[in-house]
């Protein structure tokens, strides 16, 4: 029990994690076990198939909308943005005006970026016609 | 007794996510009876006890326990079908441990943290540790193999990110109000009075931010309103359609779990966390026998304004009588007991260190009753509001959130520096 660092304030997640990881293994292996043991089983080659008839089974990287990368990249754009004002908010009283100043060119260059992107149509949701 | 300090956070994350999904399943399925004007799941019973209709959410655990468990025969990355609701699952469940559950407690010389995860990084470890369940979906989707799946996933991750921005947005003008990232330092900030006789609420202090929060919490948890990526009635149950079994209940459970880590946040940083209104910690130890007293004559009300609303409800069918009757007895030698320990603690008196005990268990139920309202507001609004089409999710994301949540922090930082110093 001496050897268990019960102090360490990440104690708690290990613990966590490793409950995670027994619910993960009880879904997997030991329901798995379960289930061939308890359950009625059956063996039907439809139920085996893909989810309701029609869907043929995609490939995987099938073809994907270009709207989604177009909302991936500006969200790395506006994300490093927040990212960058969090060490500010904490530390805005210290900084004051000089950090408001600072901090407000920032966004306005942002902004900049955020409103060319409004203007071109890249957060409209085209429909395909 | 210090091992048993340390763990005790714990548990309470394991009880605040783990045991209420049961309760939130029950009270999702009765709140939703009530909007639609029926009467909710309230046939399965063990020997005549209903409990209200709380024993469907187990039968149902049982169910979905013995179900068989099967692969359809077109996954062909097993591996990644069945990590995905792992990811899920544990994303949520690890997003709840920032949460402080009562104020810091000092036992024997030493200072404990009612907080499983005691760091100062808070809302910062929430917003990486939510954001990481939308890999468990795409992952999910991909897998499956199937064209609702990989459509639902693309609409969650699309959704998840977009709302993510204006969600840090709103955390900042949060800080800047605070001074501060620790989330138990916030809630401490939140047991203060403005003007002498409001509480310093989040939602108080910063209303714009608090409501761009919970409408972006709402849009994270995937609920409805913004549950586009499993509307049924367009892309079946998405990213889960190929799921079944346990595998399926994981994912469930995650989704139970993320409402209630996010009704956790939002309680800590809009509705004052743990503080009882007007009562912080120090106004508590200072007045201990009042507090006392107030339960005294509180708790025994409420039990009766309980046993009289259940026997009213109860006596139009006959087949409640046994389970009415015992539920009163046990009620009544509940408060009884409790009674006469309150009547002992006020006659012997408190010392310093059991009063602060008795703080921190009332602190974790006054929190618990706030996760719990949260809770209730997650589900009013899911069977009030209709789903919102896709491009509109992204247009409330983008054009409204996001410009309204820089000119709040913009606003916020002038009247911080203009007011403070």
């Amino acid at each position: 029990m001496e050897h268990i660092p019960v102090d360490h304030p990440y104690f708690g997640v290990f613990l966590l994690f490793v409950i995670t990881f027994g619910a993960f293994y009880m879904t997997t292996v030991a329901a798995r076990w379960a289930s061939h043991k308890l359950a009625a089983k059956t063996s039907e080659k439809i139920k085996l198939s893909v989810y309701e008839c029609g869907p043929e089974i995609t490939k995987q990287p099938s073809r994907i909308s270009t709207q989604f990368y177009l909302f991936a990249l500006l969200f790395l754009l506006f994300d490093v943005e927040v990212v960058f004002m969090f060490p500010w908010a904490i530390d805005f009283k210290l900084l004051g005006w000089f950090g408001f100043v600072e901090m407000l060119t920032f966004i306005l260059l942002l902004t900049v970026g955020f409103l060319y992107a409004w203007k071109k149509g890249a957060l409209e949701w085209h429909s395909i016609k | 007794m210090h091992l048993f300090m340390i763990l005790f956070p714990i548990m309470l994350t394991l009880i605040f996510s783990l045991v209420t999904i049961p309760l939130l399943v029950w009270m999702e399925r009765r709140v939703a009876a009530l909007i639609q004007n029926r009467l909710g799941p309230n046939r399965c019973n063990i020997k005549g006890m209903r409990l209200g209709g709380i024993i469907q959410p187990i039968a149902d655990m049982m169910k979905l326990i013995f179900k068989e468990e099967f692969y359809p025969a077109h996954i062909k990355q097993k591996f990644y079908y069945i990590l995905a609701p792992g990811i899920v699952f544990g994303a949520a469940f690890l997003s709840f441990i920032v949460v402080p559950y009562a104020d810091d407690i000092t036992l024997d010389g030493f200072t404990y943290h009612i907080q499983a995860l005691p760091i100062e990084l808070g809302i910062l470890w929430f917003v990486a540790i939510a954001s990481l369940g939308v890999y468990g979906i795409i992952i999910a989707g991909w897998s499956s193999h199937n064209k609702y799946s990989i459509l639902g996933a693309l609409r969650a991750s699309s959704q998840v990110i977009s709302y993510e921005i204006a969600m840090g947005l709103a955390i900042v003008s949060f800080l800047i109000t605070y001074d501060s990232i620790s989330l138990n330092t916030m809630v401490q900030a939140q047991g203060e009075l403005l003007f002498g006789f409001i509480p310093a609420w989040g939602i108080i202090m910063q209303p714009l931010a608090g409501l761009i929060f919970i409408v972006t919490a709402f849009a994270e948890t995937n609920r409805a309103p913004f549950d586009a990526p499993e509307g049924e009635s367009e892309i079946v149950a998405a990213y889960h359609t190929e799921y079944s079994a346990m595998k399926f209940a994981l994912f469930f459970m995650g989704e139970y779990i993320a409402m209630s880590a996010s009704s956790a946040i939002i309680v800590t940083l809009l509705f004052g966390g743990y503080q009882i209104p007007f009562l912080n910690t120090q106004v508590m130890h200072q007045h201990i026998n009042l507090v006392l007293i107030a339960l005294l004559i509180l708790v025994p009300l409420l039990s009766m304004g309980f046993i009289r609303w259940m026997q009213k409800n109860n006596s139009c069918d006959l087949s409640h009588r046994r389970e009415t009757k015992y539920a009163t007895i046990l009620i009544t030698v509940f408060v009884i007991c409790f009674e006469s320990f309150l009547f002992y603690l006020l006659s012997s008196g408190l010392s310093y260190e059991q009063s602060s005990v008795g703080i921190m268990i009332l602190q974790i139920l006054s929190f618990a009753f706030k996760v719990m309202l949260m809770n209730f507001v997650f589900v009013w609004v899911r069977w009030t509001f209709p789903r919102f089409r896709y491009d509109q999710i992204q247009h409330l994301g983008w054009k409204i959130l996001i410009p309204l949540a820089l000119l709040n922090i913009f606003f916020t930082a002038i009247f911080v520096i203009l007011a403070g110093v």
